[in-house]
């Protein structure tokens, strides 16, 4: 086994073994458990107790009209409240004034109905809440009732075929993103997963410059730099500590997402289909019933790769920040001192990935989505809410991978100033000397 | 056990200045295959930063250290054994799986390895222990711990800095029988120590420094033999007034009733017993060579031992 390996090894099941880690890894399954749970009663009282989604009809003749009333808005049914704008409607255009109503929100969604030349019946809908775009499905689901319906007179031989296959498109009203599907739920994930990765950057960064610190308290590294070269010791340290954190991150993940599967569940067994769906969604956002809904199902697999990938360089590259700032401090005090070189990056990196979030167009977004330290996070912002040239894509992760490099060879030359010097902090003098030596 | 390849150890004309201070300066020794060298002197004398050169740690600002040969380098110093002054365990990783990864780490197998802990383990009356964290070991085991890690993947090379401090009789005893032992299997160690007992016991070269400069070294037996004081010890006297006759004698302090004297070496033993027995009735009469402390007390001088 390599050097590198041995240690990160180490660091990875000794760490493991420690009873922080394990109470801290308990309660975080606790919570997600805990918030899911929550979530599915919010969104069971959010079912009930909601306003129903109101939704403006254009529908062809009468014959429609009624089906898709009774379809959607059933007696003793207040899912919806339906305004019928007129039932002479010919084509599958939203009508300027309408599109002005829903605009100045009057109306959540509208769903204009028309004849296909064949005197089929077909569908546009047109949500402009986020909310009303997840009724998509249930009203698709619904309108298969008025299809049979107003077809009556159609043969009852090509009703089986119709119901499978009638005319339903949704068209988002919000054209800044790439589809329509995940308009809302593309910024609302990546704020979550934003949020998620500044907090693993922070909490096992910190954990970096601890374990090098540790090993000087401890006196360990006396023996440990005979035997390997430091920037040996750094990258085992790292890898294993990163391996950690994505274990445990994987590890919440599952749990996350067993715990939206079992939701959608148990709503469905205590509240019924439509209910479920509702409660399904709601999990699947942080669990506040505010919040709009973030249908993870929404999120292209695209977004996901480049969150592991964007997730491990920015873990890289702030733990190898982190594991100089531990390479320079002698004691635990001192990298409270010195964390501001890698929190203040951080924040940046945090603030700049609002900004990509708001336009992923921006020039100032742009260029920070390629600049190493705020990359991780800006970039990601931007992939995951609009299409990103790859040359854009490849100079971030190269620069990144450069940088990361180049901190581990920084960090493991300070090291050696480290090691040879606690009791005091080194002088600047010091710090420059050791960097022109060869490692 | 054996060592793969013992080696000799080539010290030539090291120095080392951090700013204005002079932590060694033009030291030069060699450090048999099989034998132990004995590195002394007082506290701020440059012992560490001599050994840290010697494990690559630091560079010398001038001068070389070579093994076999070679100059010392990472892939060279990654099978030394180094027991540091400072010691240094993973105070909450099990023993067992703390030496089990020392060993590894300087490049044993892993299978070897635990064989070799488990022997160690035995030799060091540690064998309940190897399960435990080394927080819950007495300051004695702890050092037992440290001293395994050191020779555990059978270093050709052993440092040890100070490895007898804080240890009782019976402890130093089970480490001076394990530091015979490694020589025997082929190391070549370097020991730096305060306890001149000690080391008068285990070494044949030494080398002591002063303000970062050697001031005595060689072949501990030369060194005694070519000492230019000659000690002699036989029972009180009422009057040691026929001392006057004899060239450089003078009477040295001491505690055990007997009259401890120091004559230059042109002077017979001889002589001065012929002497001695005019005056009283001797019951105790021997040349006493010089010890290793009486050697360092007359190099290393006592302002120097307190700064």
């Amino acid at each position: 086994m390599n050097t590198v390996t041995l240690i990160a090894r180490r660091e990875y099941v000794e760490r493991l073994k420690q009873r922080g880690f394990i109470i801290g890894t308990v309660l975080g399954v606790l919570t997600i458990v805990a918030l899911s749970f929550l979530s599915v009663i919010f969104g069971f009282l959010g079912a009930v107790f909601s306003s129903p989604t109101s939704i403006a009809v254009l529908a062809p003749d009468v014959v429609s009209r009624q089906a898709i009333q009774h379809a959607l808005a059933p007696k003793g049914s207040s899912d919806y409240a339906l305004t019928v704008l007129g039932d002479r409607n010919t084509g599958r255009s939203l009508p300027a004034k309408l599109a002005a109503q829903l605009k100045a929100k009057k109306y959540d969604a509208a769903l204009v109905a028309y004849r296909r030349p064949d005197g089929q019946l077909a569908f546009t809908y047109y949500p402009h809440k986020s909310s009303a775009l997840d009724e998509a499905d249930s009203i698709k689901r619904l309108l298969q009732r008025a299809v049979l319906e107003s077809d009556s007179n159609v043969a009852a031989a090509r009703q089986l075929e119709k119901r499978l296959s009638f005319g339903f498109s949704v068209q988002s009203l919000n054209e800044r993103y790439r589809s329509a599907a995940d308009e809302f739920s593309a910024q609302a994930i990546v704020y979550f997963l934003l949020v998620l990765m500044y907090m693993a950057v922070i909490l096992y960064g910190v954990q970096v410059a601890q374990g090098v610190i540790e090993e000087k308290a401890n006196r360990v590294m006396e023996i440990m730099i005979g035997a390997v070269r430091p920037a040996q010791l750094l990258a085992g340290k790292i890898l294993g500590i990163g391996s950690l954190a994505l274990s445990q991150f994987v590890l919440f993940g599952i749990v996350g997402l067993v715990m939206i599967v079992v939701s959608a569940y148990v709503s469905a067994q205590i509240a019924g289909p439509h209910l479920a769906s509702a409660a399904a969604t709601a999990a699947a956002s942080s669990g506040q019933q505010g919040m709009p809904g973030l249908n993870i199902a929404t999120v292209p697999a695209t977004t996901w790769l480049y969150l592991i990938v964007f997730f491990v360089l920015g873990f890289f590259t702030y733990a190898t920040l982190s594991s100089g700032v531990g390479a320079l401090a002698s004691r635990a005090e001192d990298v409270q001192s010195s964390s501001a070189i890698y929190t203040l990056p951080m924040v940046a990196a945090y603030l700049l990935a609002f900004v990509a979030l708001s336009d992923p167009e921006k020039p100032l977004a742009v260029w920070a989505s390629m600049i190493p330290l705020l990359s991780p996070m800006v970039m990601f912002t931007r992939v995951a809410t609009s299409t990103v040239p790859i040359w854009q894509i490849g100079t971030a992760i190269g620069l990144s991978l450069i940088v990361i490099w180049l901190l581990t060879m920084v960090a493991a030359k300070l090291y050696r100033v480290g090691v040879l010097m606690y009791g005091k902090p080194p002088k600047l003098k010091d710090i420059w000397k050791a960097l022109r030596s060869p490692a | 056990m054996q060592v793969k390849e013992g080696g000799v150890l080539e010290v030539e004309r090291v120095s080392k200045q951090f700013g204005a201070v002079r932590a060694v300066t033009d030291l030069s020794f060699t450090a048999q295959r099989g034998a132990i060298f004995g590195l002394l002197g007082p506290n701020g004398a440059g012992k560490t930063t001599t050994i840290r050169m010697v494990l690559d740690i630091l560079e010398p600002d001038s001068g070389s250290v070579r093994w076999q040969g070679q100059k010392v380098d990472a892939t060279i110093r990654h099978a030394f054994g180094y027991l540091p002054e400072e010691r240094g365990l993973y105070p909450k990783m099990r023993i067992q799986d703390q030496l089990q990864f020392f060993a590894v780490l300087h490049g044993m197998g892993a299978a070897e390895a635990k064989q070799r802990i488990t022997d160690l383990a035995r030799q060091f009356n540690l064998v309940d222990w190897m399960k435990k964290p080394p927080s819950e070991l007495s300051k004695g085991n702890q050092q037992k711990v440290q001293f395994m890690a050191a020779v555990a993947h059978r270093p050709p090379l052993l440092v040890l800095d100070e490895p007898f401090a804080g240890l009782d009789p019976i402890n130093v005893e089970i480490f001076k029988a394990a530091i015979r032992e490694t020589v025997k299997a082929g190391s070549t160690i370097v020991l730096s120590s305060h306890r001149m007992e000690q080391v008068e016991e285990l070494c044949e070269d030494i080398c002591i420094i002063d303000r970062s400069k050697p001031v005595v070294q060689g072949k501990l037996a030369e060194i005694k033999r070519d000492w230019p004081n000659r000690f002699i010890r036989l029972s009180a006297l009422p009057d040691l007034a026929f001392l006057a006759r004899f060239a450089g004698a003078h009477v040295m302090p001491s505690t055990d009733g007997y009259v401890h004297l120091s004559v230059d070496p042109s002077v017979r033993p001889a002589d001065v017993l012929r002497a001695a027995a005019a005056v009283g009735p001797i019951d105790h009469f021997e040349v006493v060579e010089p010890s290793l402390n009486d050697i360092y007390l007359h190099y290393v001088k006592p302002e120097d031992a307190a700064a």
